[in-house]
């Protein structure tokens, strides 16, 4: 029998908004931990939160092989430790770095209110068996969540602004929250157009959610994929790479996954040059399906490891976002929700809040409209390319641009 | 009992929750578990400020309450707070004796129950990827103020989900059906579930993408939940309107918001996913009209909110575990039904479209549903299937165009997902309502 331990605590202080005032502080101080054991071929996990007795945890695990959940895979090994845990702001300093960052909104964006948080938190994973695995994460990273709205508006919310990572800049941000203000106080038409430059954040998942969806191997090998069978065809815009990424030092993310494997750069090419590699798999759809290894397993921390995705990078081009609009404005998805695809691929979405981006600056607001394609156009024919630069230096996010069709709603 | 500090206001919310969790991948085992995690989430408020701390260790209250109390600024007069003022105080023990207590049945009998219907999927060919899960989860919630309150109260679903991808090799399509209880319900699915799969394979071979435009459009019971949730719901939740006098100045009660025919309820009495008999702040709830008769009638409130627009609470403070303090929230939301049977509501339809099912749904001022399951209206009939991407609309506008509803109104439950607000994802809540048809949609 081989036991595996996993642990998983968040340790975090928030400071919470309402009215540009702050309402709230919070503590959350929250460990969970979890055994699996291995043993025949079948895993038994057991988990707790909190302070938890170690024993009875084996005890329970052994126990629920019982259940005969097969899992005949080897074992990971490997050793290494990722600490990015540098001071950014105390907790005990948050609150009033919030109040003064509140203080000069109140003075500069009288005409708005800002509500939500901006948490400190530190995040520790780790995972060791006794196969010599010994792999831990430590991250310390801010998170400020900014919701908008201008005093006139009889909308919930106008807008948001924020950014996650292990840096902060007063002055930065409030700058990013001024320039998005003072955009958003200027509407602008939407141009004369059927087919617009569309640019999203990469970090919005929602414009490659089929992506996603359908590059999982499960799906792939069921046949329940667009991209069934499909491994070697060329599917997309030469200029278009997908990668899976685990890499700590871009996001606030493990840079394992839940089989304790590691990927040589934190990088697994997904679409190469346009090009179906492989979909993503864990151990299990690696073995059973000969497909690559990429990677690719998810899980709550006292659950049997399954095949899931983490986290995604699109490779950037060699321009900036200024370079690949040539000289045409973008409409910039700034904050969207309730769009979807088709199973066919077909993909539409409203958008509450797009912005006219040069690619040097914001323009102004657009009105509400919709963008509508299909997902071997966004990423094929119509895709143009991914920024190099980004649009805020608090941001990671580059800038995805591709042709769609844009109506006002 | 503890020891509040003094000249403050504070409660503890100690959770003990139990769940299971059943997932089979293709009919194999993936998943099996039962566990138990027990949480406090502990509040304490000076006049001013909140401070809240969520810990594991029930022991650590104590000592938690008192460092939480360093950074408040005691008051002597907080019980005069409005906010304080507004806390009802609520003692007693509200333990609903579930019908077949999920606690207490074996798992191997709930394991049984999800396998029962494995060999409908696999006999169709078309279903290329199926997954089923069968989810429990009893909360027992204690709850303590400094104001007197001792309460222990429980909730409790169980449910089974099956969520399919077909193709046909030209064709994808994928939904899910599901069913949820307050109790353990073995009844036979068997034939609700072949329906489904054989409505399913229809779908697969017969849609076509449907000619983008303006439609009239009839919503399925689930759909017109997600809708009223979706669409009106949130705006209702009256946080949105702290401190911001163009909100309460725009949403004052007796506003004219729909059509006439429409009233909106949310209730947390009522049974399924959305039901509690106390929120999070101890506060009992009750049944609020969002929308009676077209007119704005009134909003859901936490303690804060019911304080700030001097209001009555509705038992809407709530939070997704013990990790979060409650914040206003919906339980069970839906449309009253009218006075149209089911086929009256398609007959004044010439050519529009009907939304089954639905995947997801969104609602700022324009609200999304994401449709699984669609048909075009064809002469007051239902039609030929049509994929449909989303079908939007300007919320205020659409509530405007309801013309027609259905006499009965169906509540649907759900043990997967659940509401999301900000961070507190997911929370359990229902929706329904009737038939509902709506003049005019932007169908994608």
């Amino acid at each position: 029998m081989n036991i595996e331990k996993i642990k998983r605590q968040i340790k975090q202080t928030s400071v919470n908004i309402v009215s540009t005032k702050i309402d709230s502080i919070s503590r959350k101080d929250i460990s969970r931990n979890a055994l699996r054991v291995y043993s025949g071929g079948f895993i038994g996990v057991a988990g707790a939160v909190g302070n938890c007795d170690f024993s009875k945890l084996e005890k329970n695990a052994a126990a629920n092989l019982d259940y005969k959940i097969s899992y005949p895979y080897e074992l990971s090994s490997c050793r290494k430790q990722v600490n990015l845990t540098d001071e950014i702001i105390s907790e005990s300093d948050l609150a009033d770095e919030v109040d003064e960052l509140l203080g000069i909104l109140r003075k500069e964006r009288s005409d708005f209110l800002f509500s939500n948080n901006v948490k400190i938190c530190q995040y520790l994973e780790e995972m060791s068996n006794d196969r010599g695995l010994d792999l831990s994460y430590r991250v310390r990273y801010i998170e400020a969540g900014l919701i908008f709205k201008h005093k006139s508006s009889v909308n919930i919310l106008d807008g948001a602004v924020g950014f996650q990572g292990r840096k902060y800049n007063r002055k930065s941000f409030v700058n990013f929250i001024n320039e998005i203000c003072t955009a958003y106080n200027n509407p602008v038409k939407l141009p004369d157009s059927k087919l617009h430059k569309v640019a999203f954040m990469s970090d919005d998942g929602q414009f490659l959610s089929k992506l996603v969806n359908d590059l999982n191997g499960r799906a792939y090998v069921n046949g329940a994929s667009l991209f069934s069978d499909k491994i070697g065809h060329k599917l997309f815009n030469e200029k278009f790479t997908f990668y899976q990424s685990n890499d700590p030092y871009e996001k606030i993310t493990s840079f394992f996954d839940d089989e304790g494997v590691i990927n040589e750069d934190y990088l697994y090419p997904l679409i190469k040059d346009g090009v179906l590699k492989t979909p993503y798999t864990d151990k299990k759809y690696s073995s059973l399906y000969k497909l690559e290894h990429t990677a690719s397993a998810c899980c709550d921390y006292d659950s049997v490891p399954k095949i899931g995705f983490s986290g995604y990078k699109i490779q950037e081009s060699s321009n900036t976002l200024k370079e690949l609009l040539n000289g045409e404005p973008a409409v910039l998805v700034w904050m969207a929700s309730g769009g979807d695809y088709t199973e066919n691929g077909d993909f539409a979405m409203p958008v509450q809040l797009a912005f006219l981006h040069d690619g040097e600056k914001f323009i102004g607001r657009l009105p509400q409209i919709q963008v509508s394609s299909n997902i071997f156009k966004m990423f094929g024919c119509d895709y143009i390319g991914t920024s190099s630069d980004n649009i805020f230096d608090l941001l990671n996010d580059k800038m995805v641009v591709c042709r769609m069709d844009v109506s006002q709603i | 009992m503890f020891h509040f500090p003094k000249n403050l206001y504070s409660d503890v919310r100690i959770e003990t929750v139990f769940e299971t969790q059943i997932r089979y991948l293709q009919g194999e085992l993936e998943e099996i578990k039962t566990r138990e995690i027990n949480g406090v989430m502990i509040r304490i408020f000076d006049g001013k400020k909140w401070y809240y701390s969520s810990i594991t260790e029930i022991d650590q209250i104590q000592a938690e309450l008192d460092k939480l109390a360093e950074f408040a600024v005691p008051d002597p007069d907080i019980n005069s707070n409005q906010v304080v003022k507004k806390f009802e105080v609520n003692t007693g023990e509200y333990v609903n004796s579930f019908k077949n207590d999920v606690k207490n049945i074996p798992v191997g009998l709930k394991d049984n129950f999800l396998k029962r219907y494995f060999y409908l999927f696999k006999e169709n060919k078309n279903i290329k990827l199926w997954r089923a899960s069968y989810i429990d989860k009893n909360t027992e919630k204690k709850f303590f103020s400094s104001k007197g309150s001792n309460l222990k109260f429980t909730s409790q679903i169980s449910g089974v989900n099956y969520h399919l991808k077909m193709s046909d090799g030209k064709s994808h399509f994928a939904d899910k059906f599901s069913r949820c209880y307050n109790f353990f319900n073995d009844a036979d699915l068997t034939k609700e579930i072949k329906d489904f799969i054989d409505e399913c394979d229809n779908f697969l071979k017969s849609a076509n993408p449907v000619k983008p435009g303006k439609y009239t459009v009839v919503l399925s019971p689930q759909a017109a939940g997600i809708f009223a949730h979706e669409s009106f719901g949130h705006k209702s939740e009256a946080d949105f309107m702290l401190g911001d006098e163009a909100m309460k100045n725009e949403w004052k009660i007796g506003k004219k918001v729909g059509a006439d025919i429409l009233t909106i309820v949310d209730e947390g009495g009522v049974f399924g996913s959305g039901y509690i008999p106390f929120d999070d702040e101890g506060t009992k709830t009750g049944k609020s009209f969002l929308i009676k008769n077209g007119t704005l009638a009134g909003r859901l409130h936490s303690a804060v909110t019911a304080a700030e627009l001097d209001e009555r609470l509705t038992g809407n403070a709530r939070a997704v575990n013990f990790e979060f303090e409650p914040i206003v929230r919906m339980t069970s939301t839906y449309i009253l039904p009218g006075n149209l049977t089911e086929d009256e509501v398609f007959a004044g339809v010439k050519e529009g479209v009907f939304i089954k099912s639905v995947i997801h749904g969104s609602g700022l001022s324009t609200f999304t549903l994401a449709p699984a399951l669609a048909y075009m209206i064809r002469d007051g009939k239902i039609s030929e299937p049509v994929n449909i991407s989303v079908a939007t609309g300007n919320v205020f506008e659409t509530l405007g165009e309801i013309d027609g509803l259905s006499d009965k109104c169906e509540i649907i439950s759900m043990s997967e997902g659940g509401c999301g607000k900000g961070e507190q994802w997911p929370l359990g809540v229902s929706f329904g309502g009737p038939y509902v048809r709506v003049k005019k949609l932007n169908i994608q």
